[in-house]
């Protein structure tokens, strides 16, 4: 038995990889994912030398206040800077880069500029090493499958001389196992390219990208088995290309497509921005109202006057403050719950687990983003009792800034999207079913009724 | 031995007779038929890739069962194109597996390429870049590296080269000289007239003649075809 699979195993190698055009598709896959890998460390020093800049000049700039009134108007930012698995899928995450003003108006920000460079930044879908694997990785392996069985006249040929389990069986494990190899070179090759390019990974971050890997390779052999079935299922026609074309678009466009549509429908559900602002504007306003017609009240008195300051400012922080933040929270937690429907949905298609993993893994991806709002909020909190603090009790010459250098910047976690073992566990299920109707419609074909 | 028995099966587009038959040792008979997928069923079942629904078919007296394949016979079935064995890997590499996983001797399979006259240079090319009677001599070869005491064909020279069909025809007159029975399905009673002992016709569900190679020398080939392959 052993004889036999190392002879298949052989074969199949020279198959795979000893075959001019297949040897071809190698090269421009390898091409792409290696200058993918490249742009992607450019990139990131590039951000981690922004980095730099943005805390000096976040410094400089508190430097120029002249007062705490203008500390407070004017705030100050937060950077999201990812994790340095950025390199790998930059263009497979949910943010951009993105950043948060801290001032004291009711309004939470988080934006993207497109001002100056960052105009020329977005590279569009796919171009990364994670798309490369998603797009170009998914069709060659169509490819593969739908070439493993010649013809029915190949496969009754192959049938008679090995049997019809042995047959199935080691062509379709010595194949899966040699373009397996393929895919784990070339991550390997690019890890280490990464590695000698001096960025350097958390063990987390190593565990997680090992983990990314082991999962790209299901979904792979997914679209592998696929193609094998397919080709089955048309009986080895030749317009099986356009099937297998078709059954392609639609599990690499289509259903993350329609993912993002159902989590786009639900989304329309959720309180507006907007009116989330209105409502915080006004608890604002009905506070500075009712502070004004009180301080009428209050006698010419310095002490008594900065009592009342002082109350006031508990008050505000104690009921309208902490009310807004209910708010801002209330919005937090619906979006959770779209974000855990997204998940769950994504869960179920090997193509959406893939394109939900890699935006975790990536720390660029949805509970990326809720990590940096609940960071926001907290710096919020104290820069709030920080600035009244300064401005009504404080009697500094300068401007003493709040947050200083690496504190501006917030680290994105890479992560494993939740329930990533049952996406994994769904996907070689997948993987499973096609390989036994593969396997039932080759013997349907070779033993004819 | 090649004994065919009461054999049948009903069908709606390709039907066969009830007819038996029996390929003797040292004889090579040519089964004639125009409709394709009587012939193609037969192979199938003589193969044991198709059950048989009535009667038997045998090897030396060992019934075929089907998913069971016959040891006691070689199968040369036709090769339509050469596309349908082009396993991306060269010639070479594709023997070398087929003996390798068949346990087959190489002095054997290279014996019959000797004998078909095959060009070493061929084994360095892809299946893919090969003329399709190339690929048929690999094939042949590897079909015949054992010795079984029968054969069963089907089609097999059907667009080959007149070159290859001549090396082939000497080839197989030189197993018929060996003692082995072989069976011939094809629709071309031309390339019958050349070799056949005998020849037997399947019409329309009928199995309406059977004839000797002497007389089928006395006979006109043209009416002949013209009465049951058209």
């Amino acid at each position: 038995m052993y004889g036999l699979f190392f002879n298949f195993l052989k074969f199949e190698g020279k198959r795979v990889f000893f075959d001019k055009k297949n040897l071809l598709f190698f090269l421009v896959i390898s091409s792409l994912a290696f200058y993918f890998t490249f742009t992607g460390i450019n990139e990131y020093r590039w951000s981690r030398g922004d980095e730099a800049n943005f805390a000096h000049y976040e410094g400089e700039k508190i430097g120029t206040y002249v007062n705490y009134a203008q500390y407070g108007a004017y705030g100050f930012r937060l950077l999201y800077a990812p994790s340095p698995l950025i390199v790998f899928f930059g263009n497979s995450s949910v943010l951009q880069e993105v950043e948060s003003n801290i001032d004291v108006t009711e309004i939470i920000k988080v934006s993207h500029s497109f001002k100056g460079k960052n105009l020329f930044l977005y590279k569009g879908y796919f171009k990364d090493f994670s798309g490369i694997v998603f797009l170009f990785g998914s069709l060659l392996m169509l490819y593969m499958g739908m070439s493993c069985f010649s013809s029915l006249a190949y496969s009754k040929f192959m049938v008679r001389k090995v049997g019809l389990n042995r047959f199935f069986s080691l062509t379709v494990l010595c194949r899966m196992m040699m373009l397996s190899l393929f895919f784990l070179l070339l991550t390997g090759g690019c890890w280490l390219a990464t590695i000698l390019a001096g960025v350097r990974f958390s063990s987390a971050e190593k565990g997680n990208f090992i983990l990314f890997s082991l999962m790209a390779l299901v979904y792979l052999d997914f679209f592998f088995l696929a193609g094998i079935t397919v080709t089955l299922l048309s009986r080895f026609r030749r317009h099986v290309f356009i099937w297998l074309f078709i059954l392609w678009f639609a599990f690499v466009f289509l259903v993350p497509e329609i993912g993002r549509m159902i989590l786009f429908n639900r989304s329309k559900f959720l309180v507006s921005n907007d009116a989330v602002n209105l409502e915080k504007l006004k608890t604002l306003m009905t506070f500075e109202r009712k502070m004004k017609e009180q301080f009428k009240q209050v006698s010419g008195d310095e002490r008594k006057r900065m009592d009342f300051v002082n109350r006031a400012m508990a008050d505000y922080i104690n009921n309208s403050f902490l009310f807004n933040e209910t708010v801002e929270l209330r919005l937090t937690q619906e979006m959770r719950g779209l974000i855990h429907l997204h998940q769950g949905v994504s869960l179920a298609f090997p193509s959406a687990f893939f394109s939900l993993a890699a935006g975790e893994i990536s720390s660029r991806g949805y509970w990326g983003y809720l990590d940096f709002i609940d960071f926001i909020m907290k710096v919020r909190r104290e820069f709030l009792k920080y600035y009244l603090n300064k401005s009504y009790f404080a009697h500094d010459s300068k401007v003493l800034p709040f947050i200083r250098g690496e504190r501006a910047i917030f680290r994105g976690r890479s992560r494993l999207p939740g329930g990533f073992w049952i996406g994994f566990v769904i996907t070689v299920m997948y993987c499973a079913c096609c390989l036994l109707v593969a396997r039932l419609f080759l013997k349907k074909l070779v033993y004819r009724p | 031995m090649i004994s065919i028995l009461d054999l049948s099966f009903p069908g709606a587009d390709i039907a066969l007779p009830r007819f038996s038959l029996e390929v003797q040792n040292g004889e090579i008979f040519f089964l004639l038929s125009s409709e394709e997928g009587v012939m193609e069923r037969l192979f199938d079942m003589a193969g044991g890739f198709s059950p048989i629904p009535e009667g038997a078919i045998a090897f030396d007296g060992e019934e075929v069962r089907a998913g069971r394949f016959p040891e006691r016979s070689s199968f040369l079935a036709r090769i339509a194109d050469k596309g349908e064995f082009d396993t991306e890997a060269s010639l070479q590499d594709w023997l070398d597996f087929i003996i390798g996983i068949c346990a087959l001797s190489r002095e054997a399979v290279v014996e019959t390429l000797i004998r078909m006259n095959f060009s070493e240079r061929d084994l360095k090319k892809r299946v893919r870049d090969v003329k399709a009677d190339i690929l048929r001599m690999v094939y042949l070869a590897v079909e015949f590296a054992r010795e079984k005491s029968n054969i069963v064909i089907h089609d097999f020279c059907k667009g080959v080269e007149k070159n290859f069909e001549l090396k082939f025809d000497r080839l197989l007159v030189r197993k018929r000289d060996e003692g082995k029975a072989i069976l011939y399905l094809t629709g071309d009673i031309f390339y019958a007239a050349q070799i056949a002992d005998r020849i037997g016709f399947i019409k329309r569900g009928q199995f309406p003649f059977e004839a000797t190679a002497a007389d089928l020398r006395e006979m006109d080939i043209q009416q002949l075809h013209l009465k049951f392959l058209s």
